[in-house]
């Protein structure tokens, strides 16, 4: 059974033979005051952007979020890319061909992406376009070579802006090369998920009154959808992208294990296994920061597509 | 007699249209079929399983054959047996989480939309709070602190299921509160938990259903994935996604380990998918497509 015991993670089971050396410790790190003091205190150090010390990386878990974060951002950014891209168009199309061949087939795609596993796909991903096929690369963010022939210049930390940004056209296809693989198995799900309001949501829109006016004065067919339906039936899809990205956030914790991502989600994952707690509470508070923003994000973006609503 | 006649009559009926609705969607008939025949495998589990779950060293990593289906893992172990098995703990997995889930978020809900006022609020803001973290890191979190073994793993589950629950049945609660029946019961002085249980769980039933169906789906992967993350299942507990985590060790060569408890996976939550579906379209006319 592995332990969850703080102390002992921190200083290994030897430190459990002594009962007085473990109270000391305990002591030490804080772990024998009550539970609300220790709450205060970590919000203490919080404020002064203290998030802990972290027992694996040996270091400060500020400084190792700052380091993941930003491929964690990356990963889930090109995955909410492609589920966008892919999942509104699939989803309107499919309520516009409503019960024909491309309708069952678009249902059946989105029904698989909400079943599959995100990491039981990512593992065949691997199997069939890395290994088999060599495709795609197995892992990692950029070519090894290329790292270090020519560095990507740190910028903002998202390895493909920096490397546009730097014209360092090199290190910009491998990124790419790298990126498409994992993002691609991250937002089956999503577009899964996307494609099937967008089409539920299209459909409710079609089947209004004033649709069936807009067809009967003759209006060609791409009007009535593109012009009179779609901003409509924005809303729903609106919520379900901020929806989406808590999805995409936490399927990248599994992306990031199969494919090697040095992420926010394979840090939290090793920390899992070393009992580190100080960085699965900042992985912890990061994720909910950005949940939280994202569907602030969302909110204001109501008020874009339906002037009807204010705050 | 006549009337009693008559209710059976009724019934009859309903269910006759229910198997029409069924039938017309073939896919949903495909769900049903996927749902009953992974409960019918899980309860017959030691039946079908062609060998007993123990190691055999001598038939480590055999590819797919007559005599092992589905190959065996790296200690000899029948996979297909031990999906079969891995059925009844997925099952297990999903039924309890969900109860869990229906039992603290149904009556939250029913007490929230039906007092209103600062007990919603205050029942509301819970919810928000919950709702706040991605539920696969909050499970996370709860099984770095507690420990993984399966109960934590369906109690962090059922803690990031239920205020989907709070929030569906507020909702439908809500609506019927105002219902000119609700008016005419509290008229004739029925107290508040009978206007609950009498008039107004039984109308949020048909969602409360079909949520439920999608979610024994969705805990299944959520568990899978945990079990992946070496959070949930211990081994040699049969759980598939424990099984991918193991197999994972031995792909590309050896690919059978992990592929086949994958797709075991994925044919469980679609069947549960297709089903709530086919559930939504027979209970809830407005959403039929």
């Amino acid at each position: 059974m592995i332990p969850t015991d703080p102390v002992l993670a921190y200083f290994g089971e030897q430190a459990a033979t002594d009962p007085a050396t473990l109270a000391k410790l305990r002591h030490e790190l804080g772990l024998d005051q009550p539970l609300y003091l220790r709450y205060i205190v970590y919000l203490q150090n919080l404020f002064r952007g203290n998030l802990g010390w972290s027992i694996h990386t040996s270091r400060p878990v500020l400084q190792d979020l700052s380091q993941y974060f930003t491929a964690t951002l990356e990963l889930t950014l090109a995955a909410m890319a492609i589920s966008l891209f892919l999942g509104v168009p699939l989803g309107i199309v499919s309520a516009i061909k409503k019960d024909r061949a491309l309708d069952h087939f678009v249902r059946i795609f989105s029904l698989g992406g909400i079943s599959a596993p995100i990491f039981w796909l990512a593992i065949m991903l691997q199997l069939l376009l890395c290994v088999r096929l060599g495709l795609f690369p197995l892992g990692g963010r950029v070519d090894t070579m290329i790292a270090l022939t020519s560095p990507i210049k740190h910028i903002t930390g998202l390895f493909i802006l920096d490397s546009l940004l730097s014209a360092n056209w090199a290190a910009f296809i491998s990124c790419v090369h790298h990126l498409m693989l994992p993002a691609t198995a991250l937002s089956y799900r999503a577009i899964g998920l996307i494609s099937r309001i967008s089409r539920s949501s299209m459909l409710d829109v079609l089947g209004q009154d004033y649709v069936r006016t807009a067809r009967a004065y003759g209006l060609p067919e791409r009007i009535v959808v593109y012009v009179y339906s779609l901003k409509n039936s924005m809303i729903s899809i609106v919520t379900v992208v901020g929806l989406t990205f808590g999805q995409l956030l936490q399927g990248s914790f599994l992306t990031e294990a199969i494919f090697s991502w040095p992420g926010m989600g394979l840090y939290a994952v090793k920390s899992i296994e070393f009992n580190d707690y100080m960085p699965i509470l900042g992985v912890a508070l990061v994720a909910t920061v950005c949940y939280a923003g994202f569907n602030l994000i969302v909110d204001v973006l109501y008020t874009l597509v339906d002037p009807r609503i204010k705050y | 007699m006549n009337s009693k006649i008559v209710r059976i009559q009724q019934k009859m009926a309903v269910l006759g249209y229910a198997a029409h609705l069924l039938r017309r969607s073939p896919l949903s008939l495909l769900g049903m079929v996927i749902v009953l025949g992974l409960v019918l495998i899980g309860t017959l589990a030691p039946l079908i399983a062609p060998y007993p779950d123990v190691p055999y060293p001598s038939i480590r990593l055999n590819p797919p054959s007559q005599n092992h289906i589905f190959g065996t893992d790296e200690m000899g172990r029948d996979i297909f047996g031990r999906i079969v098995y891995g059925s009844q703990v997925s099952l297990t997995v999903g039924i309890i989480v969900v109860l869990i889930a229906m039992s603290v978020g149904i009556p939250l809900g029913l007490t929230s939309g039906f007092l209103g006022g600062k007990v919603d609020g205050f029942i509301m803001r819970v919810t928000d709070i919950f709702l706040s973290i991605p539920p696969l890191l909050l499970a996370m979190l709860i099984l770095a602190t507690s420990g993984p073994s399966i109960p934590n793993m369906m109690a962090a589950i059922a803690i990031t299921m239920w205020p989907a629950h709070a929030r569906l049945v507020r909702g439908n609660t809500l609506a019927i509160k105002e219902q000119s029946y609700i008016e005419a019961a509290r008229a004739f002085s029925a107290s508040t938990t009978r206007i609950i249980f009498r008039h107004i769980l039984p109308n949020c039933l048909s969602p409360i259903i079909v949520q439920t169906t999608f979610d024994v789906g969705n805990a299944i992967l959520w568990a899978s994935a945990l079990g992946f993350l070496g959070l949930g299942a211990r081994p040699p507990t049969p759980e598939w996604g424990l099984m991918i985590a193991t197999g994972r060790i031995y792909m590309p060569i050896w690919w059978w380990c992990a592929t086949f408890p994958g797709i075991a996976i994925f044919l469980t939550v679609l069947g549960f998918n297709l089903f709530g579906d086919g559930l939504r379209d027979i209970l809830d006319p407005r959403t039929r497509r």
